[in-house]
């Protein structure tokens, strides 16, 4: 069994109970710090048991984002077009095994993103209708991978309208 | 498996190559650019280590020992919170001021750690204060180490400056000032400060000074913007970990958009709520802080920033947004056209809201993330922890967007 989870919480107890009264009164960002410390390690403990889901959600947000824009019409340049097909190609390979690792669901999603890069870039000498398509598609397809980061940066507090985020799972659940 | 495209470790150990390429490609002010190249230069150096307060005390030693004729003592050394891109120690100097005579002075060193959240001059800050002394609260600034001479990185000595940034009874403006709620009092007190301050920053002749650090943007055309937008984009490039198309479309539609200059105005470039300081009890400004991003520019960047949602907040009754917490933002541009006698265009606070955005999420998204990887600096933890206000901004910045594609 993983015990990573249970490490979290001895950490957060030695730090809160241990830690904390021994700081350096005269020294202020030792203290601050020691309770963002604290914060984070609470964040992660929050989070453990979803990071592979974190990791699984980027690759099919991406994926998704990348064959729309293969499905667009857009007139990409061949060296794109390829690099763009073989990415969806290994991205759809990756999800569908049957063995997810981190690692490797993390790579296949940067990968889809560094050439979905490229064509926006290219896009920027596309003419204006399609250029405009393709930015629409973005925006529009940026939406469920926004509501998914305010869900899952939520514990850090920097949310302007917290009432109004949904759980993240609720997010990658709707588009499956 | 992967190629190489999506991966970005070599922004860790930059050749030079890719330093003087990524120069090339993004012009902008010459000094943000030997910044930039000397940020790129170090980053394989290795990380940030704090200094003792006996450590930092000993660089201040030497270097007022060449500053200061005659005999002086450095008392009462102490840390600073508050500066998340930047180490500040304050202390009190007893010594003989050729200006003042005999004198006792509380002091501030500001110092960048080994890599900052935010690349930026201490000789621009050095010289913004300089220019406003007198004319709005600063502190008075003493003396400049612009390239690390005595300290281990460059650093500046102002005075410190008594106040307070947020009412003492508030729970708002937790992270550096951001949302602070100031309540009907010393908002009354407070705003027209805030405004005519503003207005005398953005009204200050610019064309008849000599600058060191700052370069003056041609009145008329879009380089102004460029240098800012090239600003993001370069930092974007050197730190980022991974890829976010809607940052592509921003970086895109900026380009696309580009405003000329009317009126070349001092920015302060970060004019907000948790930067000034004010005594509690008479509701008096006492000093105007933080201006590293400042530049020759256009004053709707800082209209834009000033403006934002994050910096304010909303009245109980959900009805008025109060600008940085001060003033309803259905009077705040008119009450500015009035203090600065300069206009507020629609269109351009349009594009620097957008190209704000774009800007924060490259320091959230990319330096923060590179800058707290390679343990750069003092405040790695809280660098780390900024990559959750990515979201807010993105759907800000994604909404502006739609609006105007």
């Amino acid at each position: 069994m993983d015990v990573t989870e249970n490490g979290l919480r001895a950490a957060v107890k030695s730090l809160t109970d241990v830690v904390a009264p021994a700081i350096n009164p005269n020294d202020p960002l030792a203290a601050e710090q020691l309770k963002l410390v604290v914060d984070y390690l609470e964040f992660v403990r929050g989070r453990l048991d979803f990071l592979c889901y974190r990791e699984t959600f980027e690759l099919r947000d991406n994926l998704a984002l990348a064959r729309a824009i293969q499905n667009s019409g857009a007139i990409i340049s061949p060296e794109n077009k390829s690099l763009l097909e073989s990415s969806i190609e290994t991205g759809t390979a990756v999800l569908s095994s049957h063995e997810l690792k981190s690692n490797v669901i993390r790579l296949a999603a940067f990968e889809i993103a560094a050439v979905v890069r490229e064509v926006i870039r290219e896009s920027a000498s596309y003419e204006e209708s399609i250029r405009r398509k393709l930015e629409t598609l973005v925006l529009e397809m940026s939406v469920d991978r926004i509501t998914f980061d305010r869900a899952w940066y939520l514990p850090l507090g920097f949310d302007p309208s917290p009432k109004e985020v949904p759980h993240f799972v609720e997010v990658a659940e709707k588009n499956r | 498996m992967f190629g190489s495209m999506g991966n970005f470790d070599n922004r860790d150990n930059p050749s030079e190559a890719f330093i003087q390429d990524i120069s090339r490609r993004y012009p902008g002010e010459r000094e943000t650019d030997e910044l930039l190249v000397r940020k790129m230069r170090l980053r394989s150096s290795p990380p940030y280590k704090r200094p003792t307060l006996a450590e930092l005390s000993t660089c201040l030693q030497k270097m007022l020992e060449e500053k200061i004729q005659g005999d002086f003592q450095v008392r009462d050394q102490s840390w600073f919170t508050g500066g998340v891109s930047k180490i500040q120690m304050g202390f009190t100097l007893h010594w003989i001021d050729p200006r003042r005579g005999p004198s006792v002075d509380r002091l501030v060193i500001r110092m960048d750690p080994s890599e900052s959240s935010n690349t930026t001059s201490r000789a621009r800050e050095f010289e913004l204060l300089n220019l406003f002394e007198g004319i709005i609260p600063v502190p008075r600034v003493f003396w400049l180490d612009p390239k690390g001479e005595w300290f281990p990185e460059p650093a500046l000595i102002y005075a410190f400056a008594d106040g307070v940034t947020k009412p003492k009874t508030t729970a708002t403006g937790k992270v550096s000032g951001l949302g602070t709620v100031f309540g009907p009092e010393l908002r009354k007190q407070l705003a027209p400060q805030f405004i005519k301050h503003l207005g005398t920053i953005h009204s200050m002749k610019t064309e008849d000074k000599v600058f060191t650090t700052m370069d003056h943007p041609q009145i008329g055309g879009t380089q102004s913007a460029l240098w800012q937008l090239n600003r993001g984009r370069r930092i974007w490039e050197e730190d980022r970990g991974e890829d976010y198309a809607l940052m592509e479309v921003a970086s895109n539609w900026l380009e696309r958009n580009l405003p000329t200059l009317d009126h070349a105005s001092i920015v302060h470039g970060d004019y907000r709520s948790g930067n000034f300081l004010f005594e509690e009890a008479t509701g008096q400004m006492t000093a105007w802080l933080d201006w590293e991003r400042g530049h020759i520019g256009d004053r709707h960047r800082d209209l834009a920033w000033t403006t934002q949602t994050t910096m304010g907040h909303y009245s109980e009754d959900g009805q008025t947004y109060y600008v940085c917490g001060l003033v309803p933002l259905n009077e705040f541009y008119k009450r500015y056209e009035d203090a600065s006698g300069l206009s507020v265009d629609p269109d351009r606070l349009y594009y620097y809201k957008v190209l704000n955005s774009y800007q924060i999420l490259c320091s959230a998204m990319a330096t923060a993330y590179r800058v707290a990887r390679l343990g750069k600096s003092h405040q790695d933890i809280l660098l780390t922890r900024v990559k959750g206000i990515a979201p807010a901004v993105s759907l800000d910045l994604a909404r502006l967007l739609k609006e105007r594609l």
